[in-house]
């Protein structure tokens, strides 16, 4: 038997070319930013130089009047983000900012892999916290500079390379209806909270590995601080917004959490209330630094400059973070707050986890 | 198959050329620049996999994936014969019943799971009553087998349908077998190589499972390999977590492959000549226990959870029960801001090539390859499915970051790697099956081999191919692990959205996405179901 | 007696559609019965109801004089001790043919040892030991239906139930398994029950014929009486080639009860149902060896077919179209004028019955 070979199933093979085709020019219709692509920058008309309103930010008009695109690495949360760059648009109407934003492990993967690759996609880095951002700075991927308002920042939250612009808090949040809550770190390792202990996981979240660090590094608490807590039977949940969500819905009686989570969840109507440590919140600042391969480095100098200024601490304020700066007004502080010293902690990051891991397990 | 295969030509040549060509780009090559990464550290990727804690979560994931692989094959089995051996009163709302889970994301289920069945859940504050162990290994086995029945389910019945020979049961039952006596000696044994094929996919799909394990397991210290490999790409920058990533990752790819080997291995190709003939078996009426059965697993996996998550997404704020004076719809108005309709429509694009690309590549590679390469294929294809999907995409920035960067091709590119599988698998099964002599009908009467393909072959395979492309489209829809590493500013999906809202810390608000997301599918589905009742029946095969 | 099996006004139907439509017969103990019809008739329906696969929407089936199949019960399968050959063989996939034989042998609670010795044996006396260990996929249609066969036997029932079972056989085999199956359902002296579309198998296996039309029994009858007395045109189709030719009947019922009908210049004898009171034009049926070439009467050739051992030639006639069957090689040309003669013939009765008239009994 034999039939015609000709023929035989070429269809199939050029249908599976038109996918590509398509595929590709569906790639084309995306435009790829950290690459200015000349699509996006004639988008915006690069003539307001002289706008009047940029008057109210000479702080910003040190660095050159920016134009075109930069490209924000961050994993700070969704709404902050939105206004941070609603308040630029006002500074920069001329920049085009383009955002990944992902969770800390997210972002730390993707740096990963394209510094592996050969090219880092970003201009910006804005983390959640300064471990993190150090393990950049530690790799010289970050580029080391002076920011023109990086007087007006505290000296604990600078480096050479990234500066602190906002303070997250780790306090006690615990359930309204409690008869005798908690006030301090200890009280979450007593009989009364027995089993009713939710901690994020600092396996997962950024702040939770800085409040790892602190009690570790802290000879009044130590790692044992876990073990009592594990003794006690607290339960580690994966982010420190499930430990919210684990107390307003009665699955724990208290836990450790972020202090403007837990404003935002009152202020929704959840039935919770913080309290602040007595020793002191634990505070982490969440830095932002500008990568030294950075393709649109101007922009991106000028953008993590704006994160320091005024109006960029006043729009972070506004979503209910601490800004970084004594001179914009933030949230209500009520009580000391604590800070562990961050470049020792970096040193020993796996130890830490791995002595974590020990206790908590996964 | 030899004649078959003697006279292959230019068009089956160029097919072979594409599926490998394919194969080499969307997988070896993501994959071999992970290996030169890991080259570099030598052994040290292999000795970080064979650490006692990694070693750990290598036993757990297993015991996990057996576990849940054997109860879900089983329950999917006792509902297949269920629908399709009994007469089932409301049998129509069963079957969309068992079948609504697949449509349901699975990080939206376990919520859903939490929310009606843990400490503090739907169930606990009604009646006092939850589910001991929810957080943990019994959880996750549950929720995951839960997930996974309706997936063994619409696998074993398209199986049962493809090879519909009552006689043989008929034979058996006038032999002297009653019912359970012929189902076990032979309706059983010949569905056996479909319950194996079945069984290898959820183990692999389960071993690779990440968000139910982070969200139940993480609470109770237990470690799975996926979460173990979450945990260190997130210190990836480290390169000592960095090999254990990928130590870890080859080691999973590693397992499953074997396992689907081995599932592969199980089940026999049995040749039948027989057609199907007769009236089919007469349905007898379903027991009353099995009945029962079948409705409470339908309440307890569908409508409880679902339920509560859409009293979760009605309730104003998380901690407040649900109330009249609480409800508000305020949440699904939060949930929808502008990103995301642009990610939603992303999702839907992606989804939607994604299906059509990886149907295409299962039938070429179904088509291209002869003699035993045929069912190889479908093996050496599964290790992109077997590659945890965080994993393949740092694979995938790494071979195609450069160019395509913040693209939607390099999500697709992902999306096609991980589930090119799962639509070669059935595709290929489906073509063994379309006999030789109507391809040869079709060449007598004047067809060449294109319009064997276009007029015989593939209308036949029509419903296998729908049915593998709604399967891609569901899992590409609901992906979260690769979309999140590789988007960009205009490649945004609906997974990042969710993600994004997540972080947010209010749950009433991603619940709130999530019931839409979930009511968005089944409003595509429903009418589909409604215009052609047989819809359901030429996807199931 | 008890009867092996007795339907009684079984109805079948699938949804609104009825496919029986009410029958009534008897299978005798150690009788075998052919139910012979088109397909579509409801044969294989029949079959399954007697089987068990399928409720009945009426009547009742009885197996040896025990109710199995009534409007209140259905008793399953297993338990009405009889077996089945299948049109499709329907052997298991997965099971060789030892483990086949075996396994209704197992199901009357045999151990697996003695279940395979004892089909092996099976095996043996059919001549089928060399095939044992080979699954269906390795053995050619005619050895996987012996050993669908074996297995029936192995069931040792009160009744086999034969669905086409050569109907997908080459014709060599075809013709040795019928034999086959005669013979060894014969020595089992076991009841059956043979559904079939093929008249060459139903008289030469069954003791008693059933014609089925649409779902009505037509006529029952000795395979000698279906075919010498069909109850009608369809009936006379059915069981066997057959010519309508033009007659005059003549001296209908004389006194010594005979009768004859006049064709051309001869006068032959003929009988048929109901010949009383009928005179005048009628429709005879004619067999091809009921007729045979040279004699008074004339017609010319219009077809000869050699058929080996005979040879059929149909003859263009006054009367209409006559075929008939003679031993040996073409004789006679076609387009030639040849004698023929008219040994008898069947008179038809006129306007042939519909399916739903009454049937009747033609034996005597």
């Amino acid at each position: 038997m034999s039939y015609p070979s000709r023929g035989a199933p070429r269809r199939t093979t050029s249908t599976s070319l038109a996918v590509f085709a398509v595929a590709t020019l569906l790639a084309a219709c995306s435009s790829s930013p950290g690459t200015t692509s000349p699509q996006t920058a004639s988008i915006q008309p690069s003539t307001s130089a002289g706008d009047p309103e940029t008057s109210a930010t000479e702080s910003a008009a040190a660095l050159p009047e920016p134009s075109g695109t930069v490209s924000l690495y961050t994993s700070a949360t969704q709404d902050t983000v939105d206004a941070v760059l609603a308040a630029y648009a006002d500074v920069a109407p001329d920049v085009s900012v383009e955002v990944f934003r992902a969770p800390t492990g997210e972002l730390d993967a993707r740096i990963a892999a394209e510094v592996r690759e050969g090219q880092i996609g970003g201009d910006v880095l804005w983390g959640t916290d300064p471990l993190s951002v150090q393990s950049y700075a530690s790799q010289d991927l970050l580029e080391a500079w002076t920011p023109p308002e990086a007087a007006s920042v505290p000296a604990q939250y600078q480096t050479d390379t990234f500066w602190g612009t906002r303070l997250l808090n780790m306090v006690i949040v615990h359930g309204v209806d409690m008869d005798d809550p908690p006030t301090d770190w200890e009280d979450l390792t007593a009989a009364a909270l027995a089993d009713g202990v939710a901690i994020p996981d600092p396996g997962f979240a950024g702040s939770a590995f800085a409040v790892l660090g602190y009690f570790a590094s802290n000879p009044d608490f130590g790692i044992e601080y876990y073990q009592r807590l594990s003794d006690n039977g607290a339960t580690q949940v994966q982010a420190v917004a499930e430990v919210l969500t684990g107390v307003a819905e009665g699955r724990f009686n208290a836990g450790m959490t972020l202090d403007k989570s837990a404003r935002d969840a009152i202020a929704q109507g959840s039935p919770i209330e913080i309290a602040w440590p007595a020793s002191g919140a634990i505070t982490i600042y969440s830095p932002v630094g500008v990568f030294a391969a950075a393709q649109n480095m101007d922009n991106g100098k000028h953008f993590a400059n704006f994160l320091l200024t005024p109006e960029g601490q006043a729009a972070i304020a506004s979503t209910g973070w601490q800004p970084v700066r004594d001179d914009v007004d933030g949230p209500p502080i009520d009580g000391d707050q604590v800070s562990p010293e961050w470049s020792e902690i970096f040193e020993s990051q796996e130890e830490l986890l791995d002595e974590y891991r020990a206790i908590f397990g996964g | 198959m030899a004649d078959a295969a003697g006279r292959v030509g230019v068009g089956r040549g160029l097919a072979l050329l594409a599926a490998v060509l394919s194969f080499v780009v969307l997988i070896a090559w993501p994959l071999t620049r992970l290996a030169i990464e890991a080259a570099g550290a030598g052994t040290a990727p292999v000795l970080a996999a064979l650490q006692p804690e990694a070693m750990e979560a290598i036993g757990n994931s297993l015991w996990i994936a057996a576990a849940v692989t054997g109860l879900a094959v089983a329950g999917g089995l006792g509902l297949a014969l269920l629908t399709e051996h009994a007469a089932v009163p409301g049998r129509t709302i069963m079957i969309v019943g068992i079948l609504f889970p697949l449509l349901v994301p699975d990080f939206v289920s376990a919520l859903g799971w939490t929310r009606a069945f843990g400490p503090a859940g739907l169930f606990d504050r009604i009646a006092g009553v939850e589910i001991p162990g929810l957080y943990g290994p019994v959880g996750i086995v549950l929720v995951q087998a839960t997930g996974a029945i309706p997936l063994a389910y619409l696998l074993i019945v398209a199986g049962m349908r493809s090879r519909a020979e009552p006689d043989l049961e008929r034979a058996a039952r006038i032999s002297g077998a009653d019912g359970l006596t012929a189902l076990r000696t032979v309706s059983l044994p010949l569905l056996w190589p479909v319950i194996a094929a079945a069984g290898g996919l959820i183990f692999a799909t389960t071993m690779n499972a990440f968000g139910t394990p982070a969200v139940l397991g993480r609470p109770a210290g237990f470690a799975t390999m996926t979460t173990r490999i979450y945990g260190d790409l997130a210190f990836s920058s480290s390169e000592a977590a960095f090999e254990r990533v990928l130590g870890l990752s080859f080691l999973l790819v590693a397992v499953v492959l074997l396992a689907l080997a081995f599932s592969d291995r199980l089940g026999p190709r049995i040749a039948t000549r027989g057609t199907i003939t007769g009236p089919g078996l007469e349905a007898r009426p379903a027991g009353r226990l099995p009945l029962a059965m079948a409705w409470v697993f339908v309440v307890l996996s569908v409508v409880l959870p679902l339920g509560a998550l859409l009293l979760t997404a009605l309730t104003r704020a998380v901690g407040l029960p649900p109330l009249p004076e609480h409800l508000t719809l305020a949440n699904f108005g939060r949930a929808v801001d502008s990103r995301t309709l642009p990610a939603l429509l992303n999702s839907l694009l992606l989804a939607g090539f994604a299906a059509v690309a990886c149907v295409t590549l299962g039938t070429v590679a179904a088509i291209a390859p002869i003699g035993r390469w045929r069912q190889r294929w479908s093996q050496v294809v599964t290790i992109g499915f077997a590659v945890p999907g965080s994993v393949l995409a740092v694979g995938v920035l790494l071979a195609f970051g450069r160019s395509l960067r913040d693209t939607l091709l390099i999500i697709l590119l992902a999306y096609v790697a991980k589930l090119w599988a799962l639509a070669q698998r059935p595709i290929a099964g489906a073509m063994d099956r379309v006999p030789i002599d109507l391809s040869h009908a079709a060449r007598v009467h004047g067809a060449d081999g294109r319009t064997v393909l276009r007029t015989v072959v593939m209308p036949i395979l029509a419903p296998t191919l729908a049915a593998a492309g709604l399967l891609v489209f569901v899992f590409a829809l609901h992906e979260v692990t690769i979309s999140i590493l590789l988007y960009g500013p205009s490649s945004a999906t609906l997974a990042v959205a969710i993600i994004n809202l997540q972080q947010l810390g209010d749950p009433t608000v991603t619940t709130a996405l999530a019931v839409l997301l979930t009511l968005l599918v089944l409003a595509c589905a429903v009418p589909l179901v409604a215009l052609r009742r047989s819809w359901l029946h030429s996807v199931l095969g | 007696m008890t009867a092996a099996l007795e339907c009684r006004a079984l109805r079948i139907a699938y949804g609104d559609t009825e496919v029986l439509h009410g029958v009534d017969f008897t299978v005798d103990t150690g009788e075998s019965v052919a139910l012979l019809g088109p397909s579509g008739s409801g044969k294989t329906s029949l079959l399954y109801a007697v089987a068990g696969f399928l409720a009945p929407s009426g009547g009742e089936i009885l197996l040896d004089g025990r109710p199995v199949s009534t409007s209140r019960t259905q008793e399953p399968p297993e338990r009405r001790g009889v077996a089945m050959v299948f049109q499709h063989y329907a052997l298991w996939p997965h099971l060789t043919a030892v483990e086949t034989v075996a396994y209704p042998m197992r199901r009357r609670g045999m151990s697996r040892v003695e279940a395979r010795a004892g089909a092996l044996a099976m095996l043996e006396r059919l001549g089928l030991s060399g095939l044992a260990d080979r699954t269906p996929a390795q053995l050619s249609g005619g050895e996987q239906q012996r050993v669908g066969l074996a297995r029936a036997i192995a069931r040792e029932p009160a009744l086999f139930l034969f669905d086409e079972p050569t109907a997908h056989l080459d014709t060599p085999l075809r013709a040795a398994l019928q034999e086959e199956l005669a013979d060894r359902r014969a020595r089992s002296g076991t009841a059956a029950l043979m559904a079939t579309h093929d008249v060459a198998e139903a008289l030469a296996f069954a003791d008693r014929v059933i014609l089925l039309r649409e779902g009505h029994l037509v006529q029952v009858g000795t395979p000698i009486e279906v075919y010498e007395r069909p109850i009608d045109l369809w009936a006379a189709r059915l069981t066997g080639p057959a010519s309508v030719l033009d007659a005059s009947l003549v001296d209908a019922r004389g006194a010594n009860g005979s009768a004859s009908i006049r064709i051309g210049e001869s006068v032959v004898p003929v009988d048929g149902i109901a010949i009383d009171g009928r005179a005048g034009k009628v429709s005879v049926l004619v067999r091809p060896d009921w007729a045979a070439l040279g004699g008074e009467l004339s017609g010319t050739v219009t077809h000869v077919w050699f058929r080996g051992p005979h040879t059929d030639y149909r003859l263009a006639t006054s009367n209409g179209d006559v075929d008939i069957r003679e031993p040996g090689r073409p004789r006679v040309d076609i387009g030639a004028t040849t004698g023929w003669r008219l040994d008898r013939a069947w008179l038809l009765t006129p306007g042939g019955t519909s399916p739903r008239e009454s049937i009747m009994e033609t034996g005597q």
